[in-house]
């Protein structure tokens, strides 16, 4: 039987993407190097939690709704105290009021304000990315709505989101918070994926990002949840296939080989490997050009992230609970915390290439005896022992972990790269950078999941929207693919005529859009200015 | 009461410029400056017999030729040297980076060190250029307003969009990288030798409490390619007789178009009746009435120090809270009995009419800023010097020099410390660092004045010693500088306007915030009847 698409790599892009596919009738055949399925997402691969599945994929897929993780983070202090972050906000301001009353009375306001940044920006991770190329009726209409629902933000919150992005995630929180531990245990998010610290320009962006597809979520199940729905649809799993190139036939993609020389041919292939594997490693440059192959080069995919996971004979004493049962604690991620200026410090060592002497830690309790850990920041060829450094910070939370401890495995960045393939040891096949979000992921021009090679299609976290989303980016892609939309417009950019008429009809919806976009602003002007412009009425 | 169209408050060059643009319309202008010496920080002061210091600001490089040409400053005495060339020593004594005029000399300079570089260098110096063409309109515009219904307004931002889409697919990315990247991660894009992303990556910090590391720097290289003298892009300058000269020459434009200046005359308060600016009062107690006072002080003190308490919404005081200064730099300047001599390069040459920077690697780089982080100054700090008397001598006594460096990093707030009792361990900081370069440095110092972010702030009422009155970070540039509500030179108040660095497009001796400002002065008072004349 002829395979309408053959997919790279089975993360969970790469197997909800199959799944779309298999839906809408199309053979699909998912080509795995390792003898199971999930990747770094594997129950094996050690990840201690993700975020969940998108709606729209669980409801397509018919799979059950996946819990928030409560508490949000337990956080343990060096000084033998603690604080937790439950979802419920009352509960969390009592927490906080232990350490800090000023925090504690700001923190309803701040959680209001995510929400409402988190309310608009979310659904932008089920679009494909609308860029300053955007040329076909439908991006448009995407742009207008964007346009439309970012006008409807009141003045305040506008601004709020506009000075938001570029900040660096110390100098956002401050301005809600005071005390070091509780920015520490706010600002963590922000540094997944990124090779930044707290003071970094562009980490509160991270931050906002990480908490749109909502609260973390336990990571069992996810991998075999996919892999059932999509062997349901007949998609056709084949492990221990080694890809040696993509083969490519005058500028479109045909199929692959296998580095035991047989040829898979297939209407498409969809990647969902990296970017600088797909095409640093499995084309022939010559297909896809210098500038191309330029900016792939210089994508910036810094893994600084080690996994480590703890076998124990039994759940260990907290030092901060004493006689108390830990267990209500340990169902969300555990912030063995740092404050923020430690934070900040563990970062300036993998400047140096160093591994920090205090490394931040976050982990979860997978299993009472099973503590998974992401390690940050640790370099990439990192030479010092990042299990020891890890058990002797532990050991100031959990003074009794090397008695109950029977086996470390640790993963560094470089153990990441040659176990899972993963560039640079990158979790997220990318840094979430400004300059690589969005219409710029992974690649200018590349947003809407196709590549430089006709019928050759991306679909993992290195597409917007990134390692966040577990899913998206290969539900967005399938839904790409499955446009004739797409191929019907990449015929129509080559010629001329067709490109010129996209551009005309492009910029007057944009226009429209705008016009639209300001009516609805406009009975509010008079109002807000009065609200929001700081005037001192006339005395 | 005596009574003019506009008071300026504040005589650095923004304010001259205002002045001169308010003037030349035939308004009745009086510019009130605090210190002795016109041109705030771009002052020139012999604080040491027969030796004239360009006390804080040194170079000049984006002053808008449209004020060169609208107040004819060469007329006015306005003369400025080029900057030849770039000069980095490296700390093995032997080599060098030396970028000059002459493209082959650059070539054969950087190509010791790559060879790939040298052939990438023109490159992208054509690239910055033509993102600069993109980006210098912006700094002559007022920024637009987010919340208005104005059609103006909006074709502005239809315009700027347009200006983006219609760019070239590459070079749009290189602008969205530029503002986004740290200089670091977007050198490393183009060139591979660490010296000379290092020398290169420098000019991202300048004025700002980040590393090189630190996102958001990358866009400053922008700056150094924006430069424009007599029309020729990518070039720095030395204005004769010190940055005080630029100053001077504006004072001597206005005057001629008619304003008064008065020097020693700080302004202590505003006269306000309701929420309606009417004149200032001095220091001296003296009342002067006016129908429009322009701020050329920084946001802080305009809005916290001139504005009397408790005639602001307390909403515009929180958000002015939220606005960084954070200085960052220190200055060191010195009068020498003989001309400096690097190790590496002995005698005189180009590299020492250029400008010399203190950046042997990346990680020195960041190190420096990493002490700074923690609350301390630099203990091998970054240091960019000139020295200007190589190329106009009338700065000091025959043979002798004057050397100025800039010196990256001096926080404001040290930790547990003051800048009382650290200011000379900082001088000797940077002297040492120094004189590992020119090893005849320490005996060749007859003078020496370390200033501190908090001497900035006392001396030139610069708050925290900032040197472009507040971070010039994305988050606050463009329509959020200084705060998003009052980004348009207006204020709260009616007929107070804000005329300095701490509004678009912010510091460096530019001279735009001065002129937009009264541009926008001109607009409002034109639809109201003169009071007097």
């Amino acid at each position: 039987m002829d395979i309408d698409t053959l997919i790279l790599g089975s993360d969970p892009n790469a197997l909800a993407c199959a799944a779309s596919l298999a839906n809408q009738g199309q053979k699909v055949v998912i080509l795995e190097s390792r003898d199971h399925a999930g990747g770094v997402y594997a129950r094996e691969g050690g990840l201690p939690w993700r975020t969940p599945l998108r709606p729209r994929m669980r409801r397509e897929l018919g799979l059950l709704d996946e819990p928030p993780l409560d508490p949000v983070a337990f956080c343990p202090l060096s000084d033998k105290t603690h604080f937790t972050l439950w979802q419920d906000v009352e509960k969390t301001r009592q927490e906080l009021a232990r350490l800090s009353q000023s925090d504690a009375q700001r923190y309803a306001g701040f959680k209001s304000f995510m929400d409402r940044m988190i309310a608009f920006a979310e659904p932008l991770l089920d679009q494909t990315p609308v860029g300053p190329d955007a040329a076909h009726w439908a991006s448009l209409v995407d742009a207008a709505n964007i346009g439309l629902r970012f006008k409807s933000l009141s003045h305040s919150d506008a601004l709020g989101l506009m000075r938001l992005g570029p900040m660096a995630v110390q100098d956002f929180l401050e301005e809600s918070f005071e005390h070091p531990a509780i920015l520490g245990a706010m600002a963590l998010p922000a540094f997944e994926g990124r090779f930044a610290g707290p003071r970094s320009p562009g980490t509160a962006a991270t931050l906002l990002y990480h908490q749109l597809a909502g609260p973390r979520v336990a990571l069992g199940g996810v991998v075999e949840d996919l892999v059932a729905a999509g062997t349901r649809r007949g998609v056709e799993l084949r492990f221990g296939q080694q890809v040696e190139s993509i083969l490519v036939e005058v500028g479109r993609c045909t199929g692959v080989r296998l580095q035991d020389g047989t040829v898979v041919r297939a209407t498409r292939v969809v990647s969902a490997l990296d970017p600088k594997r797909t095409f640093l490693e499995l084309i022939p440059p010559l297909e896809l050009g210098p500038e191309l192959v330029r900016n792939v080069t210089n994508l910036k995919m810094r893994g600084a992230t080690a996994l480590v996971r703890l076998k124990l004979s039994r759940t260990p004493r907290f030092a901060c609970l004493g006689e108390q049962d830990p267990a209500p604690y340990l169902r969300g991620r555990i912030h063995f915390g740092p404050d923020i200026e430690a934070m900040e410090r563990a970062y300036d060592d993998v400047k140096y290439g160093k591994l920090s002497e205090r490394p931040v830690l976050e982990g979860r309790f997978s299993e009472p005896t099973q503590l998974d850990l992401r390690v940050k920041f640790v370099p990439f060829g990192c030479s010092e022992d990042v299990r020891e450094r890890v058990l002797s910070t532990l050991e100031a939370y959990l003074p009794d972990l090397r008695e109950c401890l029977q086996e470390a495995l640790v993963k560094t960045p470089s153990d990441l790269e040659a176990e899972y393939g993963l560039s640079g040891g990158h979790l997220h096949q990318g840094e979430h950078n400004l300059h690589q979000l969005h219409f710029c992921r992974p690649l200018p021009g590349y947003a809407d999941y196709s590549s430089p090679v006709e019928r050759l299609f991306l679909c993992g976290s290195a597409c917007h929207p990134g390692g966040v989303g577990t899913g998206a980016a290969g539900a967005n892609a399938a839904r790409e693919i499955l446009s004739t939309n797409l191929e019907r417009a990449k015929s129509a950019v080559s010629t001329p005529v067709g490109a010129g008429l996209a551009v005309g009809t492009g910029v007057a919806l944009a226009g429209v859009g705008a016009l639209v976009a300001s009516l609805v602003k406009k009975p509010k002007k008079g109002k807000e200015a009065k609200d929001n412009g700081h005037s001192k009425p006339v005395s | 009461m005596k009574t003019y169209d506009a008071i300026i408050v504040g005589g650095g060059h923004n304010g001259l410029v205002a002045a001169g643009y308010l003037a030349r319309a035939g308004l009745k202008v009086l510019v009130c400056e605090k210190r002795y010496v016109l041109g705030g920080c771009s002052a020139t002061e012999e604080i040491y017999p027969g030796f004239k210091f360009s006390v804080c600001s040194y170079v000049v490089s984006l002053l808008r030729p449209e004020i060169i040409r609208d107040l004819e400053l060469p007329r006015h005495g306005l003369e400025i040297l080029p900057l030849p060339s770039t000069f980095c020593p490296q700390p093995d004594g032997k080599r060098s980076i030396l970028r000059t005029d002459d493209s082959m000399e650059s070539y054969r300079n950087v190509a010791q060190f790559s060879r790939r570089d040298a052939e990438v260098l023109p490159r992208f110096a054509r690239q910055m250029t033509r993102i600069c063409r993109f980006v210098k309109p912006i700094l002559s515009m007022v920024p637009p307003d987010m919340d208005s219904w104005n059609p103006n307004e909006l074709l502005k931002l239809l315009e700027l969009g347009r200006g983006f889409r219609t760019m070239d697919p590459e070079l749009r990315y290189d602008v969205i990288k530029l503002f986004t990247m740290s200089a670091v991660d977007y050198l490393e894009d183009w060139f591979e030798s660490p010296e000379l992303i290092a020398s290169m990556s420098v000019s991202g910090i300048i004025g700002t409490f980040l590393g090189v590391r630190s996102p958001g720097t990358a866009y400053v290289l922008l700056h150094h390619y924006m430069g424009e003298i007599d029309g020729v892009f990518r070039a720095w300058g030395l204005p004769v007789g010190g940055t005080g000269g630029i100053s001077l020459s504006i004072a001597r434009a206005a005057q001629a178009f008619g304003a008064e200046i008065r020097t020693e005359a700080g302004v202590k308060q505003l006269l306000l009746k309701g929420d309606q600016v009417r004149g200032v009062v001095l220091e001296n107690g003296e009342e002067i009435g006016a129908r429009a006072v322009l701020s050329s002080a920084d946001p802080f003190v305009t809005f916290k120090k001139l504005v009397p308490e408790g005639q602001l919404d307390p909403r515009l005081l929180d958000s002015l809270k939220h606005y960084k200064f954070r200085g960052s730099s220190g200055k060191v300047n010195m009068a020498v009995d003989r001309l400096p001599e690097f190790t590496c390069l002995p005698g005189m040459g180009k590299h020492l009419k250029g400008d010399i920077s203190i950046a042997p690697s990346v990680d020195y780089l960041e190190r420096a800023y990493d002490d700074a982080k923690y609350g301390n100054f630099s203990r091998r700090p970054f240091i960019n010097v000139v020295v200007p008397t190589v190329s106009d001598p009338s700065m000091a006594p025959p043979g002798k020099h004057v050397i100025s460096c800039f010196v990256q990093y001096a926080p404001y707030q040290l930790k547990d410390k003051s800048w009382d009792d650290e200011r000379e361990s900082f001088g000797d900081a940077v002297v040492d660092t120094l004189a590992e370069y020119i090893p005849g440095l320490k005996k060749s110092i007859l003078f020496r004045q370390v200033l501190t972010p908090l001497d900035m702030e006392r001396e030139f009422g610069i708050t925290e010693g900032n040197i472009f009155h507040g971070e010039l970070s994305l988050e606050q540039m463009f329509f959020l500088r200084p705060i998003a509500a009052w980004a348009r030179y207006r204020t709260p108040l009616q007929g107070l306007y804000q005329c300095g660095s701490g509004v678009h497009p912010g510091g460096g001796i530019m001279g735009a915030p001065g002129q937009i400002g009264a541009r926008e002065v001109l607009k409002d008072l034109k639809q109201k009847r003169p009071a007097h004349r």
